[in-house]
């Protein structure tokens, strides 16, 4: 992956919405990565098409995650 | 990829995508549901990049989607489909849990999606989370299920 970091480099160069602050003298420090796109992504269909899992129900997937919540917690 | 500063209208949290992807006809038809018509909308809908480390939680059920075709699966629909705005958990929004969690009984999580949701100015937050009981005025908690996303169709009609 692609990726270049410039330190102190002047915020007012930036795009407005990438700017931290309204100061026109303030200096960032950008880190800019290249993403990969995959070759192929698969559509809402395919994804929703997936299977050899068992399918679970809402009352279990609402389980499953109120357990993995109250492990962070604890 | 879609804008993550961008406001939104609807905040996805987890188990939306969970029940979408994993969850059984029933369980999924309403979450497909709306996810076909975001699909047309890019950026009406957001979700914190929290969700990536939940729905890419190890399995602990034996028949559970396989972990090797959930990161698949989740990244291509929430990074690389490119119609979910993803919202970084930045240091304001963790500082702002904590203001949170000081007047709400709430888990760090559930914390981190609804400070997300609000920063973001969504009216809609999309949970089937019993934690989310209160939420700040002119947010909306709609829940994931046939009712609930009929109620999101409707407004967005």
């Amino acid at each position: 992956m692609n990726k270049i970091v410039r330190e102190h480099y002047p915020a007012s160069k930036l795009p407005e919405e990438l700017r931290p602050s309204a100061d026109p003298h303030a200096s960032v420090t950008i880190t800019i990565e290249e993403e990969k796109k995959p070759e192929k992504v698969m559509s809402l269909e395919e994804i929703f098409a997936l299977g050899g899992f068992r399918r679970r129900s809402a009352e279990e997937i609402d389980a499953d995650i109120r357990q993995m919540r109250d492990e962070w917690d604890d | 990829m879609t804008e993550a500063s961008s406001q939104s209208l609807i905040y996805l949290e987890t188990n939306f995508f969970i029940k979408a992807v994993e969850g059984t006809a029933e369980t999924a038809g309403p979450p497909k549901k709306l996810l076909g018509l975001l699909r047309q909308r890019p950026g009406l809908a957001c979700t914190s990049e929290l969700t990536f480390a939940e729905t890419l939680a190890p399995p602990k059920r034996p028949d559970a989607l396989p972990l090797n075709m959930k990161r698949r699966v989740y990244l291509d629909l929430l990074i690389w489909s490119a119609f979910i705005a993803l919202l970084p958990i930045t240091r304001e929004v963790l500082i702002e849990t904590a203001d949170l969690r000081a007047v709400a009984r709430m888990k760090l999580a559930d914390a981190i999606h609804l400070v997300s949701a609000v920063r973001s100015g969504c009216r809609y937050v999309v949970t089937s989370d019993s934690d989310f009981k209160s939420l700040p005025a002119g947010v909306e908690r709609v829940e994931p299920d046939e009712t609930g996303i009929e109620h999101i169709l409707s407004a967005l009609a």
